[in-house]
């Protein structure tokens, strides 16, 4: 049986009127990794904020292996391992000096905390840079090294916020690798993103948010399969908003997924593709580009909140 | 099964506040120019105004010796003892010492000025020694030098002093300096013991005469009547010049090394680290209470190198080290405590950064950091007891002076430590308040 390590029940956030997070559920089980997908501005950051205690949510309960955020602080805060979007790091100091103190706030000392941080840099390859003042690291190195400290006292839970912003490929992958070996040791991961690539590779279960409501929740494969069998069809020219729709919908084996000025997103069974093409044809509809392909998370995202993810 | 690694309790509470403020001395110790900057600002400031206004009395560092021309128009066994009475005021008390040359024309004294050599000339008259002997009167002149201030009005007041002191001789020891000039005339051998002997015996039954009034004054303005006890209660407590302006400017320069402590809160709001804390068990508390006390940590070291620098730089001495160590305790606390007063009421790092100079300025404008009390306006001085600057200068002064021990600043440092915790208090309270909802 499953054992959830993070469960957050009807969390809500409003800043007078404005409603950040509006009443989400979800549970994170051990050896889990969720992905909290959603374009900026969706909810991912201020549901993390409350989730580790920084932001009091205006209603609801978090509770972290069983220790309420609010009334137990300290025993669910010592379960967690926060990786924050920003680099928080000191750097002046070296990565070994970064990784101690960050250890001896969380209650290693000596000798434990010693190995650990060793095995850390091992870990994230940095080694041979330990003593090195982190300021003359890379962005990814300090990514790395981020990541390094939100795992140094072994959490239960790790709460990663779009950790891999601003790297290269090389870097985003060998981050991705060791959050998957922790969650393979036993780790429940909850990790924010606004990258579907990431999403789809890495989670075990997405949640798909967007103003602060959870719209969609499932495996990346069970979230693709609600758009259907066929395919995906963008439709690019200079036409106003839902001009086109009435055309559209008459025929069998196609299905608007969202319609805006200038682009028109269809799910579409195969063997309707030709018969998209007459319609417009006919109908002289002017085009610039379509674009056919499978469907994907951003698909799914575009049906269900109407906007990109990148909006 | 996750392992867990840790040896002891996440550390919350003091154990947190101790880990956060090592941790922000490491930081400073690694990026020291800040602190360096903040301490060698004060110490600079205390060297130019102490050299300009006059060495310490125990001469560690004084003045370089003034170039005083005479003009020796007189030419006699009295003026040559004059002019080797003014370059022999030197040695280890001496505070000012003269470089005396003998010119020959007043061209030559003023081609000296012009050089920077001299800074003032004496001119003694002829007929000087028949005048002083034979009741008349002296006129002696002296001639500054235009492109200089102070040296000039040094040696003006010294040899102002030297002409009051020969008056009054020559009015009450008119007999035995009778018999000198004669044995001055006569001086083709060195005077016989008996001579000079019974010449002292009439100065000293002259002088004992006087004993009462004329011995204080000579030992006033003798290079040695500084640490003359019975002149303290009179002239006020014996401080050197360091000592007397150190204090004010050290808690100015202490003011901005705790501004930079309690900058390093917005700092590590812009690098995440502060977010980072408040998530771990040590949280928003711990984290404020650490930046208070690093401040008061970085102020507390840069004090002590401060006096410090001051005892071995400028020779000044700082009194009782139990009291010393109660000022520097509580003078680090206040000041960290009034600087994060003002951080954790700023709303953005710009604005705490436009009002953090304003601010320590004008306390210690007020509070006699950078200009004494006693120059200051009536109303400035009735507000100088509500600034810490106030308090620490009058406790750190009262020390140097020797005036109290401990137990004399107790007062000081309960007044300071007060302004430091009120200010922690309050500072404390408007962070957490702003930060509402959150953090």
């Amino acid at each position: 049986m499953s054992e959830s390590i993070l469960v957050v029940s009807h969390l809500r956030k409003a800043y007078g009127s404005t409603i950040a997070v509006d009443g989400i559920c979800f549970s994170v089980d051990r050896g889990e990794i969720v992905g909290l997908l959603g374009p900026n501005g969706a909810g991912k950051t201020t549901t993390i904020s409350m989730i580790c205690g920084l932001t009091v949510p205006t209603d609801g309960r978090v509770t972290v292996s069983g220790h309420d955020i609010a009334a137990e602080a300290i025993a669910a805060k010592s379960q967690i391992g926060l990786v924050p979007q920003d680099i928080a790091l000191y750097e002046e100091l070296s990565a070994t000096a970064n990784l101690s103190f960050w250890g001896s706030l969380q209650g290693l000392t000596g000798q434990s905390l010693r190995s650990r941080v060793a095995e850390l840099l091992e870990k994230v390859d940095l080694e041979g840079r330990a003593t090195e003042p982190v300021e003359r690291f890379s962005g990814g190195m300090k990514r790395r090294l981020n990541l390094a400290v939100g795992l140094i006292a072994h959490p239960h839970l790790l709460l990663l916020d779009e950790p891999t912003v601003g790297i290269d490929p090389q870097a985003r992958f060998a981050i991705l690798d060791i959050v998957r070996e922790e969650a393979r040791a036993g780790t429940a991961v909850l990790y924010t993103t606004h990258l579907l690539e990431e999403a789809e590779r890495l989670c075990d279960r997405i949640l798909i948010i967007d103003r602060g409501t959870i719209h969609a929740e499932g495996s990346p494969e069970s979230l693709v399969a609600m758009l259907g069998e066929g395919k995906v069809v963008t439709i690019r020219g200079p036409f106003e908003q839902g001009s086109i729709d009435p055309l559209l919908v008459t025929e069998d084996g196609m299905e608007i997924v969202s319609s805006q000025a200038g682009r028109v997103l269809l799910s579409i069974e195969n063997g309707a593709i030709p018969a998209l093409f007459e319609l417009l044809s006919r109908d002289e509809v002017s085009v610039d580009d379509i674009s056919v392909r499978e469907p994907d998370l951003e698909s799914v995202f575009i049906k269900l909140t109407g906007r990109q993810l990148r909006d | 099964m996750i392992e867990d690694v840790r040896s002891t309790a996440p550390a919350t509470g003091v154990a947190a506040i101790y880990r956060l403020v090592r941790k922000d001395l490491l930081r400073r110790y690694h990026a020291p120019m800040e602190t360096l900057l903040s301490l060698a600002l004060p110490l600079g400031l205390t060297a130019v105004i102490g050299l300009a206004f006059g060495g310490n009395q125990n001469g560690n560092v004084s003045l370089p010796p003034i170039g005083v021309a005479v003009l020796d128009r007189d030419d006699s066994f009295m003026s040559g003892l004059m002019a080797g009475a003014l370059g022999g005021i030197d040695g280890e008390n001496a505070p000012i010492t003269f470089d005396v040359r003998a010119v020959g024309s007043e061209d030559e004294a003023w081609r000296g000025m012009r050089e920077g050599e001299i800074s003032a000339m004496l001119e003694i008259p002829a007929g000087m020694s028949d005048s002083l002997f034979g009741g008349g009167t002296v006129d002696f002149r002296l001639v500054r030098n235009p492109s200089e201030r102070i040296l000039p009005e040094i040696v003006e007041q010294v040899i102002g002093v030297g002409v009051v002191l020969l008056s009054e001789a020559t009015t009450h020891l008119a007999g035995p300096l009778d018999r000198m000039q004669a044995m001055g005339d006569s001086l083709d051998a060195w005077p016989d013991e008996l001579a000079v002997a019974s010449i002292s015996a009439a100065w000293s039954e002259e002088l004992r005469r006087f004993e009462k009034w004329v011995f204080p004054p000579i030992v006033t303005l003798s290079v040695s009547s500084a640490e003359d006890d019975s002149d303290a209660s009179e002239t006020g407590p014996s401080i050197d010049i360091f000592a007397y302006i150190l204090p004010g400017i050290a808690f100015l320069g202490l003011l901005f090394l705790a501004a930079a402590g309690h900058r390093d809160l917005f700092t590590e709001r812009s690098m995440g680290t502060f977010h980072r804390i408040a998530a771990a068990p040590a949280g928003v508390d711990a984290l404020l209470a650490s930046k208070f006390a690093s401040a008061s940590a970085i102020a507390a070291i840069g004090l002590l190198l401060l006096l410090g620098s001051g005892a071995i730089i400028f020779g000044s001495r700082w009194g009782d080290p139990m009291g010393l160590a109660l000022m520097v305790l509580s003078g680090s606390i206040a000041a960290s405590g009034m600087v994060g007063l003002l951080y954790g009421g700023a709303r953005t790092e710009r604005q705490a950064e436009t009002l953090a100079p304003i601010l320590i300025l004008s306390v210690s404008f007020v509070g006699g950091s950078m200009i004494p009390l006693s120059e200051l306006p009536g109303f400035a001085r009735s507000v100088a007891p509500f600034t810490p600057n106030y308090w620490l200068i009058d406790g750190l002064r009262s020390l140097a002076a020797s005036e109290a021990n401990w137990l004399g600043v107790l007062k000081h440092a309960g007044v300071l430590t007060g302004f430091g915790l009120s200010g922690m208090a309050l500072g404390m309270g408007l962070v957490r308040r702003r930060s509402g909802s959150g953090v």
